[in-house]
């Protein structure tokens, strides 16, 4: 084998408390594209900041092209040809395409030569972009181009990509494929992280998987099964939820013409969508982010009041009614912002509870709340989610993202709604609590609830829906049965490949 | 000036904590417009303030808040000076009329003192000095200096205090310069250097070459210093700094007196809600040097009016004199009544414009 | 009334003159809230400058090394608040408040003994050849120097932000700083920068209604001029040549508005009163409000 492109030797990072990598070594060659696989807060985060220069290790070595490398900030890693695409984009919004590329670069030629530059290159490698555009105003697919062409522009050896297909269309990830595979035929390697096992053996050659900051395997992706990658970075074997089959009840919701203007610049409006939910059935609605998702949560809960008649609660309509009216009919609500929108950071989790389930759980008597009662039943959510924290009264914020998710749906859950809209219930969760709140929503409507499940995680929407439907600039398709569904059919009812084009194979 | 000029709200914060001295002395409060610094106006209450610790030593106790503004905060601050164990306190501004009277109500044993207002009760009394007297012989010496004809005048608010003041002059301006005219310019602050230099640029850009002021800083001095050949007058404090010239005499407030007397009556027991209206006679106004700028005849007969308004032989509004629009108002040999001139909102004949109502 | 009263040369002369300390402070701000950072403390900064600006211009007897000074005092107390809002990560408007109330007491206390002190002469620049053009002349080429020092000051500004790559990292910055400091840029050094140099401008504009436009020290004399900068910055949508023409607005409907009432117009004296404000306000609302730099005041710390 050829020297390799960049070697790690015993790397040690420890922050207060937990050790983030310890003793990690591993190889990448020159062209290969490499896999890290690992749960939320393995260490795979750490370890590329440790690569890209944004974080020192307090022990360990790297070398790259046999040279010690040991860059202090993320421009020396960038002059040594080391570029880092982030799993929440870096980008600028107020700024146009060119200035951004600019950002990310060490020496910018001039914005008029940026420009030329962009287009070569997208057109090269088929990520089409005008380079004068906002950067606010493009789409997810958009902005991922954004970062991967400000990379390219700098030749990189090494390509580091952290999680970036969590916001595409499964037509996007086949573009974003094609261009990886041709990078890597031209030499540059890529580290590749994710937690999508089946793209990983679709793409990687190699793969090293971490756990609580340890390297405890590597494996070759194409000959290794999703399971028994998923079981080696959780190191137990991994439940697949059961989905019992049941019959679906009367209509409980039913949103007729549902149209809402955007609530704000980079907002998207809501258009037309009707759609009806039966008791005891499970909706996936999917879609790739910006594309309504949160304005039609926002619809449903009662935080953006709609026309009389669009949303109908058994029959009556609610649009005018605002959220906690809402919850007091049974129809509850799980945002997907952790930290902020469902749950307020600085509070207990006690607290936490008690601003939105003191509308069912009775925890307030004429004004004054019943803190024992709010306690208990905080104490009940944290025990039957396996919510692990020391107790109620620790503040949100010291939840790690998993966990904390875990108390946001379980405090739903256990509310018992008639109703329940959750948005990304498992983003950001790792794999084991992420099979446990699939199991709990597909119990939870085997009670007779209808749960609407909204989410980009298509795996996830085809494992618990029994109907699927998706959203594509403020539209709902019309709804399917998610059985049988194939993949190519998913993306095109996502709205296809957002006009991305394959890369020219002859350039 | 002491260091409480810092923070005054922290330092009132903290001599309300020290108050409760062994012997009790009486405490005394003031809250001004302005900063003690504005060479004008709280300049000078802030020397009755002084007057008054010079007079009673360790037996008085005095505080002061400075750039209170006028309406809430007014009442805010009154409220905080009187839980804090204030026994007399000077309201010293028009605009803290309805603040005092409110707080008042709330602390009966409390006197309060409201300079320039016109509402009493049975702990507040109001005080305010004739400063029209000085006006008179302003727009006397004025009338005689302009060259132009025009005089340029920077009222503050439209308010009888400022109102009279313009009347004043201009009555008197008249009598020597029949042809004299007023410019008025509202800037709608008491204390703006930058807007009242501007103001005062202004109407000398448009042909002023006097230019009297009812605003408190020097600001207007140092402008007609730098356009050269205006004639000023000090304002509320001697302002002695821009003399010779262009400041050719001012019109002084001198508070001391009457803060010492109504101190002494707080501690004597005999305080009474009064109704206090002084003039040059009684030396609450006080007419600063006529300087060398002004020609000896005219000081002479500037002299000869100040003496005979402090002696009462003259009144500044003597018949005949009509309004704006042409009515009469006093009648040959007739002088206005107090109770006319506290509430003035007229011009007299010849003053061009409206008053902003 | 009488139109021929007002001297449309002399008014727009002073109207360039009356828009030269807003100028000054609120491009400085300008720089600071792109960075990111919301400083209240304007108001302080100015008459922090207006008092280090007189003693130093009556000690040395030149207004030239008053302004320096001027500029030195009032980055001087912006390093206050740049310490507490970066490095400690105290609350940006609160701490920028706190900063106005202690500028207005420390300039009060510095500027005891040198009240009703009269500042040395700062002498108008009559620009040679075009200075003497009929009309134009008069109203643009015969002022102090610091009036073109901030006219030159926007120009640079606008050319720094718009070509510049220091002024790409600083809009950077501004925009999204948990994205630049993942991009290698130092989100803090950068905001320290620009808060000194906004400190630095307020200390000038303070200066210049010290030693130039009132001229003289008088407590409190900046009497709102820092609010009114900081105003101007948000209704210019954090643009430079927006903000040159919001001042240019404001300081000249000031002088109309004074100008009118001398020569007795006949509008109510209140509706003149408030019509620098409204006219402001109005003009640049209609030209479309832009949007706040997005991280505008956030704290920032490496570790989040």
């Amino acid at each position: 084998m050829n020297q390799p492109l960049l070697a790690l030797s015993g790397l040690t990072k420890a922050y207060p408390g937990v050790v983030a990598n310890k003793d990690v070594s591993f190889e990448i060659a020159p062209g290969e594209v490499h896999a890290l696989l690992g749960e939320n807060g393995a260490g795979k985060s750490t370890l590329v900041k440790t690569i890209y220069g944004l974080v020192k290790p307090d022990s360990g070595t790297m070398t790259l092209n046999g040279a010690p490398y040991a860059p202090a900030e993320p421009r020396a890693a960038r002059a040594s040809g080391v570029a880092m695409v982030f799993q929440h984009f870096s980008l600028f919004d107020a700024m146009n395409v060119a200035e951004n590329i600019a950002l990310g670069m060490e020496n910018p030629p001039p914005q008029r030569e940026i420009a030329e530059r962009v287009r070569a290159v997208s057109d090269q490698y088929g990520l089409p972009l005008d380079p004068s555009r906002i950067v606010g105003e493009l789409s997810a697919g958009e902005r991922q181009r954004v970062e991967i062409i400000r990379c390219l522009l700098q030749d990189p050896k090494l390509l580091i990509m952290d999680e970036p297909t969590s916001v595409l269309t499964p037509q996007e990830v086949d573009i974003l494929f094609k261009t990886l595979r041709k990078l890597s035929a031209e030499g540059t390697a890529i580290l590749y992280i994710s937690h999508k096992l089946e793209e990983i053996r679709a793409l990687c050659e190699n793969a090293t998987v971490l756990r609580l900051g340890q390297v405890v395997g590597t494996c070759d992706p194409r000959e290794t099964s999703a399971r028994d990658m998923a079981e080696l970075m959780v190191g137990s074997a991994l439940l697949v939820p059961e989905r019992a089959a049941r019959p679906t009840g009367e209509t409980v919701l039913s949103l007729q013409g549902l149209s809402a203007k955007a609530p704000h610049r980079f907002g998207t409006a809501l258009r037309d969508i009707s759609i009806e939910v039966q008791k005891g059935e499970v909706l996936g609605i999917g879609g790739v982010a910006g594309n309504g998702q949160d304005e039609l949560v926002a619809a449903l809960s009662g935080e953006m009041r709609t026309a009389k008649g669009m949303v109908n609660y058994q029959g009556q309509s609610i649009s005018q009614l605002g959220p906690n009216a809402r919850r007091k009919l049974g129809l509850l609500t799980a945002p997907e912002e952790r930290m902020g929108h469902a749950a307020a950071p600085d509070m207990s989790l006690t607290e936490n509870a008690v601003l939105t389930a003191t509308t069912r759980q009775k925890l307030a008597n004429k004004g004054f709340v019943n803190w024992r009662k709010a306690r208990s039943f905080a104490e009940e959510v944290i025990s039957t989610f396996d919510v692990r924290t020391p107790g109620p009264q620790n503040a949100a914020r010291s939840l790690s993202g998993g966990n904390l998710q875990k108390f946001v749906i379980g405090r739903e859950i256990m509310q018992t709604p008639d109703v329940l809209v959750v948005n990304q219930p498992t983003w950001g969760v790792d794999a084991s609590a992420a099979a446990s709140i699939r199991q709990a929503l597909l119990d939870l409507a085997a009670k007779g609830t209808a749960v609407i499940c909204i989410s980009q995680d298509l795996d996830e929407l085809m494992e618990i829906s029994d109907r699927f439907a998706a959203l594509n600039e403020g539209r709902l398709s019309a709804p399917r049965p998610a059985q049988g569904l194939t993949v190519e059919e998913i993306g095109l009812m996502l709205g296809g490949a957002h006009d991305m084009e394959i890369a020219h194979v002859d350039a | 000036m002491t260091i409480k000029s810092i923070m005054a709200g922290a330092t009132f914060a903290a001599s309300l904590s020290t108050a409760a001295f062994a012997e009790d002395p009486t405490k005394v409060g003031f809250i001004y417009v302005g900063p003690v610094g504005d060479g004008g106006w709280t300049y000078e209450h802030d020397q009755g303030r002084l007057a008054v610790e010079e007079a009673f030593g360790d037996a008085v106790e005095t505080v002061y808040v400075e750039n209170v503004p006028e309406g809430a905060d007014a009442e805010r601050v009154l409220q905080q000076m009187a839980l804090g164990g204030a026994d007399l306190i000077f309201t010293t501004s028009f605009g803290y009329m309805d603040p005092t009277i409110n707080v008042a109500e709330k602390f009966p044993d409390v006197k309060f003192e409201h300079a320039t207002g016109y509402k009493q009760a049975d702990n507040v009394s109001v005080y305010s000095a004739r400063f029209y007297e000085g006006r008179a012989v302003q727009g006397h010496i004025a009338g005689h200096m302009t060259e132009s004809n025009v005089i340029g005048y920077i009222g503050s608010f439209p308010i009888p205090e400022v109102i009279r003041g313009i009347n004043s002059a201009y009555i008197h301006a008249k009598a020597v310069n029949p042809d004299v005219e007023f410019k008025v310019v509202w800037a709608y602050t008491w204390f703006d250097p930058a807007k009242e230099a501007e103001a005062a640029t202004v109407l000398i850009e448009q042909g002023a070459d006097v230019i009297l002021q009812h605003t408190d800083s020097t600001a207007p001095q140092a402008a007609a210093q730098a356009a050269g050949n205006v004639v000023t007058f000090g304002q509320a404090s001697d302002m002695a700094e821009f003399g010779p010239f262009p400041r050719v005499s001012s019109i002084i407030d001198n508070w001391g007196p009457y803060y010492v007397a109504r101190t002494q009556a707080v501690m004597d027991g005999t305080w009474e809600s009064t109704n206090t209206w002084d003039g040059i006679g009684a030396g609450m106004v006080g007419i600063g040097e006529i300087t060398d700028a002004v020609p000896a005849d005219v000081k002479a007969s500037a002299e000869a009016l100040r003496d005979s308004l402090a002696s009462g032989e003259y009144h500044a509004f003597t018949g005949p004199l009509n309004k704006q629009d042409g009515t009469a108002w006093l009648a040959e040999g007739e002088t206005a009544d107090d109770g006319t001139l506290a509430g003035m909102n007229f011009y007299v004949e010849g003053l061009t414009g409206d008053i902003p109502q | 009334m009488d139109w021929t009263a007002i001297n449309p040369i002399l008014l727009l002369a002073s109207l360039m003159v009356a828009a030269t300390p807003i100028i000054l402070a609120s491009v400085g701000e300008l720089i600071v809230e792109r960075a990111g950072v919301l400083n209240l403390g304007v108001e302080g900064m100015m008459i922090t400058g207006a008092v280090c600006g007189f003693i130093v211009a009556v000690n040395t007897g030149s207004p030239v090394l008053g302004f320096i000074g001027a500029a030195i005092g009032g980055a001087m107390l912006s390093l206050l608040f740049g310490f507490l809002t970066q490095f400690l990560l105290s609350n940006q408007v609160a701490t920028g408040l706190a900063l106005t109330l202690f500028g207005l007491g420390l300039s009060a206390l510095m500027g005891q003994s040198y009240i009703g002190i009269k500042a040395p002469d700062f002498p108008d620049w009559h620009i040679p050849l075009l200075g003497d053009i009929p009309v134009i002349g008069p109203i643009v080429f015969q002022h102090d120097p610091m009036v073109y020092v901030g006219l030159l000051l926007v120009v640079v500004v606008w050319a720094f932000l718009k070509y510049s790559r220091a002024g790409l990292i600083l809009r950077a910055v501004g925009e999204n700083h948990e994205a630049a400091h993942a991009l290698g840029y130092h989100v803090v050094r950068v905001r320290m920068l620009a808060i000194m140099f906004g400190g630095a401008c307020a200390g000038l504009g303070g200066a210049y209604l010290s030693l130039v436009r009132v001229p003289q020290w008088t407590e409190g004399m900046t009497a709102g001029a820092g609010w009114i900068a900081l105003a101007i910055v948000v209704f210019a949508s954090w643009k430079p040549l927006r903000l040159l023409l919001g001042a240019y607005l404001f300081g000249g409907v000031t002088v109309l508005q004074l100008n009118l009432q001398a020569a007795g117009m006949a509008i109510p004296v209140e509706y003149l009163s408030m019509s620098p404000y409204l006219a402001t306000i109005a003009v640049l609302v209609i030209m479309r409000a832009g949007r706040a730099p997005g991280s505008l005041g956030q704290s920032f710390h490496a570790s989040r």
